[in-house]
């Protein structure tokens, strides 16, 4: 889980030629239901064979549903992770579905004991299916929490990871968002964190409407989530930090400031 | 009967000859008819039309804009807008970029192509260099495209009587004399009619010929540009001698291909493109057919795979349905 990965960049087709020929990127992140392992796009082809790590990034696995994950979503997956020769797979620390209606977002898993027994036994599951690949969950965003809620997300994924070994991918946007619309501190979570089993973590931007922050990742990462980052940075030295940037995206001349703006938070820790 | 199949075979050719002459003739007339330029230095859009038809200038347009961060090309020759980016004052920048917006955002290069080529901006430049005089307007070859199917017929009845020629006995007196004016009518005629559809498809004036002439001497196929400005840099150069001269191999690549490809799909985000390649025909002669430039040939038709994208939003995180990341 300690590979060094660097400064990275979210791989999306709008932008294929621009991750492939901006300078820096060291590593790159495809959504994994977006591909098909047996007919990977070309771009990617062209980053693998020049040896920069693709990690297939799950959004639909549902890990933290109360059902176990379905077993062809695992299976993708696998099959995303060997035809990228990926060092690690990630997903998210929500649930997505239940009772067969999608939710089409990431909902916050209720932090409860019995849902810890739940989402560990998910785990151990989707780690059995990748087969030796690294798993890496990460913590989401959230406009609400449930009210049965026992424990925050930092102590609910530290005992994940302690129960599984699963790894940590941890979204400083997410921190921000968090902080901005629950009054949870992001360093506060931090502190919380196993940062010790960090395997990367995600940078994006936002649109702040009225007093709710909006983690659209269309937009310049503003300098609260780099703070965020070089937070994290102080407390550990992160194997990889990765740019999300989905719709909208700016020039490639931005996209470069964008990740030097985030190696300089990196280093201002 | 030699000396009648011979003076029927002289007949074919001399029409033949006559027409190609008369046919000559006109095309010299009408094409030095126009008054000279006596205008400034072309933008790289007039020129680009005049060197390659609308499909050429949409094509300098996509080169200008991509090379200049207007817009963004991705694999597949998908062009997509660039956030942020200035608006352009160009008319022919602008439809690209209207196209674009019309589209999502997101759009083939070969679609593209098409609505701007056919679009109002397109019929503007046109009509802006028909009042330069640099442009000839439809119809000024009229006598001449009678002549050419006059020359087109004669080549067509000479192919019969040739064979008749064979028919009657080629050791017959004379007759293989009568076989022979048929056979180079028949062979010449047709050579000469097909290249002439094509110089009269081509509607560039002699002025605008003098002008390209002119361009093409300052902006010599190949050549370093000697300065970054990017007009200079790559309007002229993809104007005058199309998308290989963009001086971005990767760019070019994209740049001709008409439609999506891929292996990335659209999951539960959907937004899937594609489309057939189709295909536009702006003639012959300087109007080279095709997308009107350097040998780039439309892709095959895509699958609609490409897309994805994201609907990020809300307060919580991103995807939940197979797009966007978290």
């Amino acid at each position: 889980m300690t590979e060094r990965l660097g400064v990275g960049i979210g791989w999306r087709p709008e932008i294929d030629l621009t991750v492939e020929r901006l300078p820096g990127v060291d590593f790159v992140e495809v959504i994994a239901e977006n591909i098909r392992p047996d007919r990977l796009p070309e771009s990617l082809r062209v980053l693998r064979s020049r040896g920069v790590p693709v990690i297939p990034h799950g959004v639909g696995l549902g890990i933290g549903g109360a059902e176990p994950p379905d077993p062809a979503r695992l299976t993708h997956l696998a099959e995303c992770a060997e035809a990228l020769g990926a060092p690690l797979v990630s997903e998210h620390l929500a649930f997505v579905r239940a009772g067969g209606m999608e939710a089409g977002h990431l909902l916050p898993v209720p932090r409860t004991r019995r849902a810890l027994g739940v989402v560990t036994e998910n785990v151990r599951r989707a780690q059995d299916a990748l087969g030796g690949v690294p798993l890496a969950l990460e913590n989401v965003a959230a406009l609400f929490g449930w009210p049965e809620d026992e424990m925050t997300e930092a102590e609910f994924l530290g005992d994940l990871v302690a129960a599984t070994g699963v790894g940590l991918l941890v979204d400083v946007a997410n921190l921000y968002t968090n902080q901005v619309n629950l009054g949870l501190r992001a360093v506060d979570a931090l502190d919380a964190l196993p940062l010790s089993e960090l395997a990367y973590v995600h940078v994006a931007g936002g649109h702040l409407h009225g007093d709710v922050w909006h983690d659209t990742h269309t937009a310049h990462v503003p300098d609260d989530v780099l703070d965020v980052l070089s937070e994290l940075c102080a407390r550990v030295d992160p194997p990889g930090v990765l740019l999300e940037w989905d719709a909208d995206y700016p020039s490639d001349e931005a996209l470069e400031a964008e990740l030097g703006r985030i190696r300089g938070a990196m280093t201002r820790a | 009967m030699g000396v009648v199949l011979v003076v029927i075979a002289a007949a074919f050719a001399v029409v033949a000859l006559t027409t190609v002459t008369a046919l000559g003739a006109e095309h010299r007339r009408i094409r030095a008819a126009g008054p000279g330029h006596r205008g400034g230095p072309l933008s790289p859009y007039e020129l680009a039309y005049l060197a390659g038809g609308p499909l050429r200038t949409v094509n300098t347009a996509l080169g200008m804009l991509a090379r200049g961060g207007g817009v963004r090309v991705a694999r597949g020759g998908q062009i997509s807008l660039v956030a942020g980016a200035p608006p352009s004052p160009d008319p022919i920048e602008q439809a690209v970029l209207e196209a674009l917006a019309a589209r999502g955002g997101t759009g083939s290069a070969g679609e593209l192509r098409r609505a701007v080529a056919d679009g109002q901006a397109m019929s503007g430049l046109r009509y802006h260099l028909l009042g330069q005089g640099l442009l000839l307007p439809d119809g000024a070859f009229g006598q001449a495209w009678k002549l050419l199917n006059r020359l087109l017929a004669v080549s067509v009845l000479a192919v019969p009587f040739t064979i008749g020629t064979l028919v009657v006995g080629i050791s017959t007196d004379l007759v293989p004399v009568a076989f022979l004016i048929g056979l180079l009518t028949v062979v010449l005629g047709f050579s000469a009619h097909r290249r002439w559809k094509r110089v009269l498809s081509g509607v560039v004036s002699k002025a605008g010929h003098d002008v390209l002439d002119s361009a093409r001497r300052a902006h010599v196929r190949g050549a370093q540009p000697v300065t970054g400005d990017l007009a200079f840099a790559v309007g002229a150069p993809v104007a005058l001698y199309g998308l290989g001269a963009l001086g971005d191999p990767y760019l070019t690549d994209e740049l001709q291909r008409g439609d999506s490809s891929g292996g990335y799909v659209g999951g539960a985000c959907g937004g899937g493109s594609g489309g057939g390649s189709g295909d536009a025909s702006y003639g012959g002669g300087d109007f080279g057919g095709g997308w009107g430039d350097s040998g780039g040939s439309s892709g095959s038709s895509g699958s609609s795979d490409s897309g994805g994208g994201s609907s990020c939003g809300g307060g919580s995180s991103c995807g939940g349905g197979g797009c966007g990341g978290g």
